[in-house]
């Protein structure tokens, strides 16, 4: 998520809040005043956030003072967490249409490439999700992210989290990222379906059709068959399931060989993507082991598509810019890199897909291909 | 590595082809081939990865493993669980024409007391609607049904009422001729949905040669007059083509399908002459042998094909059910080629006087003396005593390809099917005799063909293919291809 | 030396006959080879010397060159005993397979009873 350094003063424990640009709102609980500088009297107030901060008006209420130009990127909607570090993040972007929780860093996994590193659990976390659910006033065309770490691993915290969506959100769209293997256990997946709001989608991770190549992918044995039995039990409930093949050098060989696989196997999912490679945490460590140019695995990755588009199976392209991959398969590439670690190369200035194309993660740094040219 | 369950056989020089229980199918050169028989290959071993991921072979986890191969094998047999879909009703004998490969043996137009009366249309409708399966079928057939015309609108009108109890999904068809046919019926079908089956043999001069009145004049003017009046009455959506091939038409495919395209039909069942009735008394002038058939199937295939990529959708429909059972893992439902036998479990068949039968060719046989598979009667018998009574157990029971001499060792059993009826007529075994079924021989020289097709993996033509088995456009999965 | 000669025993155009070991081959694969011959042959089966059966082919007199195809019988013979092979290693995997299918069966179980887990 987006974040800002400051310097904070009056703050104990971190505080989270809506944010509001209107300093003389009447009923002020849970909203965090942005403004240039404090004209009037903050109390009432979870906080404040501004550039030049009148201890006049401003005595007891949690502030942070950022810059200028930082006070200008925050909106009215956005929910933000500030700190005593003087550490702000934005934890709810009211200009994106898709927002992510994280519910937990703990992981029963240890994918080569993951870009976030499993963590110890904080607790913490739960609460500022609740927090979240409890603050945001989602429009219909927003969508709500549930991700980690593996969020399924918290249970019951998971079950109550995903039962205050539905009970306060139930219309909202969500979308749960996961390993699908806490599905293979049939009571909780009957658990989670009672529970989930309305319209909701489980992303379930797949990095291959043979479980030694996916195990090696996830770091952990026997991943393969538990998440394929989490996906049958997923079906079994008729829950709409999307796949993630994250592509790299481990898997990008025999790509035609898994959408034939997940057609012949597991032709109830929804949609399948094959997604790019973020170049970051374990990632970069990785490097050597796992980078693949997208431009060298093109022709694979176009038969792969061939494959689930023959078979009516939704099929996208995440993460991998216009000029890496063939002409044909550009309809299914999407735009899928949230906006606050989106960019592009100055190259791409000249590039008459640009708006389309979906760019690079910032957090990548230097990773990318060699063959990035304008169209 | 162990293997799981698979058949086997030499495909050409260089390779075996695999085809195992859940249906996937794998090319193999000989060299892989004998170290997989042996236990021997490892995961550098080429064809290692295709194998364990098509479940040739496993390592560990064989529980997770065999869940996933049941699930397929569930579903490839999931029309068992739909039992009785297709219910065909011989609404009467009586026909204006005598075509000359007719299995029905029709009556003249005057012989009313082949017609099936009011009172057992409702009784065989009864019993339909006792049937487990969501979606029910009804099909009427003849002679010409359109001749018994107060039993077939009672009919319609009657299953309708009382499938407001059921809500069951009821779709109607009605196999005529199209020469006798009505203004008035043909209304009535549109305002009540009933389907057309029809048969078109080719052009006129193929057509006539086949199809004609009694006094033995051709019907294709009269036919093509009502086939545009309902077409224009239904839609070209609710009226559909079957055409049979005789020796006239054999090597003239070409011909057939240029009538089809011409006429507007989106696709044609190819089928070859079946030994009942009068095919197999005129067969040394309508009949042509085994080979013949398949070659100018090849050739007529490949026709299509073309006319497909020329921007023409046109579909072979024996190919696409043949290919949707190879290349995807769903069930296909034709009565004509199950495992167990369709007939009986998927389609029965109600001769006019109530007598039900698990095909027409039953029915022929109990009409030549014979009546070995004499299910029942709607009038006096039970549903159960009908549809689980001896005759159908014992049907099912001896035409389990996996247990069948010869069959349960073929590399094609996992798509084929049985014909118990048809191996009764000819050899007085329900089980039959493979090795000289023509039947066999049939359906193996298609799969060759086919797997043929497959195994080159043309673009052009998969991309056709799966436009059939998908029900897509050709051009909307072909932009995947050409230039966006 | 042994060649088909010693093995195949031609007594005319239309009848010969072939001995088979039988501790080679199983008696089920040399009635599967055999039954695939049954549209073009009259076939016996009977005992010779211990260990051994003698079948007798006769010729249903439609084109057929009775050495050729005894060879082709024999190339026969050895599929159907490889495919016996493999029914004795993976049947009873097939059985769960089909058993699975229709009604859930047991699988930690019925595994564990073929003993196939490694």
């Amino acid at each position: 998520m987006r974040q800002f350094k400051g310097s904070s003063v009056n703050i104990a424990e971190s505080v989270i809040g809506l944010i509001t640009h209107n300093p003389i709102l009447f009923s002020r609980k849970n909203y965090i005043l942005v403004c240039e500088k404090t004209r009037f009297f903050t109390n009432g107030y979870e906080g404040v956030v501004t550039a030049r901060n009148n201890d006049i008006y401003n005595m007891f209420t949690p502030t942070l003072t950022v810059d200028v130009n930082s006070i200008k990127m925050l909106v009215d909607g956005d929910i933000i967490q500030i700190n005593s570090d003087g550490l702000l993040k934005v934890l709810w972007d009211k200009k994106s249409k898709s927002n992510a929780i994280l519910m937990t860093e703990s992981c029963n996994c240890n994918c080569r490439m993951c870009p976030q590193p499993p963590n110890k659990h904080n607790p913490d976390l739960i609460r500022i999700c609740k927090n979240i659910i409890n603050l945001i006033a989602p429009n219909p065309d927003e969508s709500l992210i549930i991700t980690g770490g593996e969020p399924t691993l918290l249970k019951d915290d998971f079950i109550e989290v995903i039962s205050l969506i539905k009970e306060k959100h139930p219309n909202l769209n969500c979308l749960l990222l996961t390993n699908g293997k806490s599905y293979a256990d049939f009571d909780f997946t009957k658990r989670f379906s009672g529970s989930r709001p309305q319209y909701f989608t489980t992303c379930v991770s797949l990095h291959s059709d043979v479980d030694e190549i996916h195990d090696d992918i996830v770091g952990s044995k026997g991943s393969f068959y538990k998440t394929l039995m989490g996906l049958y039990n997923l079906a079994r409930f008729s829950e709409k399931i999307e796949l993630r093949v994250v592509v790299s050098k481990l898997n990008a060989s025999h790509l035609e060989s898994i959408a034939e696989f997940i057609f012949r196997n597991l032709p109830f999912v929804y949609h399948c993507t094959f997604m790019g490679l973020e170049m970051t945490g374990y990632a970069s460590d990785n490097r050597d082991d796992i980078w693949a140019d997208p431009f060298d695995y093109r022709d694979e990755l176009s038969k792969a598509v061939s494959v689930l588009r023959r078979a009516n199976i939704n099929v996208s392209i995440y993460n991998t810019p216009l000029c890496l991959i063939d002409k044909s398969m550009w309809p299914f590439a999407k735009q899928s890199i949230s906006s606050w670690k989106n960019n592009y190369q100055s190259i791409c200035d000249s590039c008459s897909v640009r708006p389309d194309c979906c760019g690079f993660f910032t957090t990548s740094g230097t990773n990318y291909s060699k063959y990035i040219a304008p169209q | 590595m162990h293997t799981l369950p698979f058949q086997f056989s030499r495909f050409d020089d260089d390779h075996l082809l695999l085809v195992n229980e859940s249906g996937e199918h794998i090319f193999l050169d000989e060299r892989s081939f004998e170290k997989l028989i042996q236990n021997n290959l490892n995961h550098n071993d080429e064809g290692y990865h295709s194998l364990k991921s098509r479940h040739f072979i496993y390592s560990d986890n064989l529980e997770e493993t065999i869940e996933l191969i049941s699930a397929k094998y569930r579903s490839r047999k999931r029309f068992l669980s739909d039992f009785t879909t297709l219910h065909m009703m011989v609404l009467t004998l009586r026909c204006c024409n005598d075509c000359v490969y007719c299995q029905v043996s029709a009556e003249n137009e005057e012989a009313s007391e082949f017609d099936m009366s009011i009172e057992t249309v409702e009784q065989v409708i009864d019993i339909i609607f006792c049937s487990p399966s969501q979606v029910v079928k009804i099909e009427f057939q003849g002679g010409e049904p359109t001749l018994n015309w107060n039993t077939l609108r009672h009919a319609v009108i009657y299953a309708k009422a009382v499938n407001k109890r059921y809500q069951k999904v009821l779709d109607f068809v009605v196999c005529t001729n199209l020469v006798t046919v009505t203004e008035e019926q043909l209304y009535f079908f549109k305002d009540h949905k009933v389907n057309i089956s029809t048969s078109l043999d080719g052009p006129k001069h193929l057509h006539d040669k086949n199809r004609v009145l009694k006094n033995g004049k051709g019907t294709y003017d009269a036919f093509i007059k009502n086939l545009c009046l309902a077409r224009n009455i239904l839609g070209a959506d609710q009226v559909n083509a079957l055409m049979t091939t005789t020796s006239d038409s054999v090597c003239k495919l070409e011909e057939v399908i240029d009538e089809y395209i011409k006429l507007g039909f989106n696709g044609v069942f190819i089928r070859p002459l079946n030994p009942y009735g009068l095919a197999v008394k005129n067969e040394e002038n309508i009949g042509y042998s085994i080979e013949e058939f398949v070659d100018n199937y090849e050739k007529a295939l490949n026709l299509i094909i073309n006319i497909n990529l020329k921007g023409r959708r046109f579909v072979e429909f024996y190919a696409r059910l043949l290919l949707t059972r190879i290349l995807t893992p769903f069930s296909t439902g034709f009565v004509d080629l199950q495992s167990p036998s369709g007939a009986g479990i998927s389609g029965a068949i109600y001769d006019h006087n109530g007598d039900v039968y698990p095909a027409d060719e039953g029915r022929m046989l109990a009409r030549m003396g014979d009546k070995r598979f004499y299910m029942g009667n709607v009038a006096k018998d039970s549903y159960e005593k009908i549809f689980a009574g001896t005759v159908i157990r014992d049907m099912a029971e001896h035409s389990c390809l996996e247990i069948m001499p010869y069959c349960e060792e073929c590399v094609y059993r996992t798509y084929c099917g049985s014909d118990p009826i048809r191996n009764y007529a000819e050899s007085r075994d329900v089980m039959g005799k493979r090795p000289e079924s023509r039947f066999c021989l049939r359906n193996k020289l298609i799969f060759d063909m086919l797997f043929r097709k497959i195994k080159r993996n043309n673009t052009d033509e998969m991309d056709v293919f799966w436009s059939w088995i998908s029900g897509q456009d050709l051009k909307a999965i072909r932009t995947a291809r050409e230039d966006a | 030396m042994i060649n088909f000669k010693d093995v195949i025993v031609v007594t005319d155009e239309v009848t010969a006959n072939i001995k088979i070991c039988t501790s080679i081959y199983s008696m089920d694969a040399i009635r599967a080879a055999t039954y695939a011959f049954t549209d073009r042959y009259n076939i016996f089966i009977t005992k010779g010397s211990p260990d051994e059966v003698v079948i007798v082919f006769e010729s249903k007199g439609l084109n057929s060159h009775i050495l050729n195809d005894l060879k082709d019988f024999s190339g026969v013979l050895i599929e159907r005993q490889l495919r016996c092979q493999l029914e004795a290693r993976n049947g009873k995997i097939r059985d769960i397979i089909v058993g699975h299918a229709f009604s859930q069966v047991d699988l930690h179980n019925a595994v564990k009873a073929i003993g196939e887990n490694d």
